[in-house]
């Protein structure tokens, strides 16, 4: 509907409007096909654009796992567990070799660093004494590897605990 | 004239796609079941249920008794069948709400939040299922599963 309009109605691009400018330029441009172009856009970008803001922005080098659950991730402190260790604020805290030597990191009750790093969060005074910590996890990680991650965790004070997703509908 | 048209599709178009999010990163409450973990409430009847997962099978036990054994296939077919199992239990007890997720050997975080998934929320195919509001007294259609979700097994 766009282009037809334009070119019947405004004299841009077509036979009459190449006519008319070409008397005094001998250029024109055919503006049509970039019109479609950005209205299709503006479609697209207004059918994805959500007022609710994004708190959480999956961490780099982490691959989510896939969740149906819509509740949106609030403001609240999040850690990022990758195969190679965990992360707290881009920080990495606790490593992982991915091998038997991690046998001993795995049976720990609470793993030192990273409920030291924890702890020093939750005293902070912008997060208000929530107890809600986010967890980023990879996907490929063994749940092996999370369990000490929540002992940690809960003795650090955070008892409220959510796993962090990728939405798919 | 189409100038301001232009102008306005060149303003708003740069505006929307700096504030669109192609991926949406959401959330999935889970309670733990042992010391320093709160979350959900303690069980008032004598409904329990739970699910163990395994990388080779996943089983459904209600009240430590095993109601079903699913094994695993290559594609999440297996996921569907234990969803199938969990409505069938849950069209038997509308009003339970927990279940607990026991993950058993190295399964790994995309198949335990695939288990949660299918655990907590009825899907769109699945058959109706209502129950009498408490408070309004009310037939309501349910649209959770199990949606309070316990981690067996992290404290040992």
């Amino acid at each position: 509907m766009m282009a037809t309009a334009t070119r019947s109605g405004f004299g841009f691009g077509g036979r009459s409007g190449v006519k008319r400018r070409g008397m005094s330029h001998g250029v024109s441009l055919n503006l049509t096909p970039m019109i479609d172009l950005m209205t299709i856009m503006l479609i697209f970008l207004i059918k994805s654009y959500s007022i609710s803001p994004q708190y959480l922005t999956p961490a780099e080098h982490l691959k989510l796992a896939v969740t149906t659950s819509d509740s949106a991730a609030p403001d609240k402190v999040s850690i990022a567990l990758g195969l190679d260790g965990v992360r707290v604020e881009g920080k990495l805290v606790v490593s992982f070799s991915g091998t038997a030597k991690d046998a001993k990191l795995l049976n720990l009750p609470s793993i030192p660093a990273l409920q030291k790093a924890l702890t020093k969060l939750k005293l902070d005074p912008k997060m208000e004494g929530s107890d809600t910590l986010i967890i980023q996890a990879d996907r490929a990680l063994s749940f092996d590897y999370v369990k000490p991650i929540l002992r940690t965790a809960g003795a650090a004070g955070f008892h409220d605990i959510k796993f962090a997703g990728i939405y798919e509908d | 004239m189409i100038t301001p048209l232009l102008d306005l599709f060149v303003a708003l178009i740069p505006f929307l796609i700096m504030s669109v999010a192609l991926t949406k990163v959401n959330i999935v409450d889970v309670a733990l079941s042992g010391p320093g973990a709160v979350a959900a409430p303690p069980s008032t009847d004598d409904y329990a249920l739970s699910l163990r997962v395994h990388n080779s099978k996943a089983e459904i036990f209600l009240n430590n008794a095993l109601v079903s054994s699913i094994p695993a296939t290559a594609d999440k077919t297996w996921i569907d069948q234990a969803h199938v199992k969990l409505v069938e239990l849950k069209r038997k007890r509308p009003e339970a709400l927990k279940i607990h997720i026991e993950p058993q050997g190295r399964v790994s975080l995309e198949l335990l939040m695939s288990f949660m998934d299918a655990s907590r929320e009825l899907r769109v195919d699945d058959a109706e299922i209502k129950r009498k509001d408490e408070v309004t007294g009310k037939t309501v259609r349910l649209r959770f599963l199990f949606p309070q979700v316990v981690l067996k097994g992290v404290y040992g």
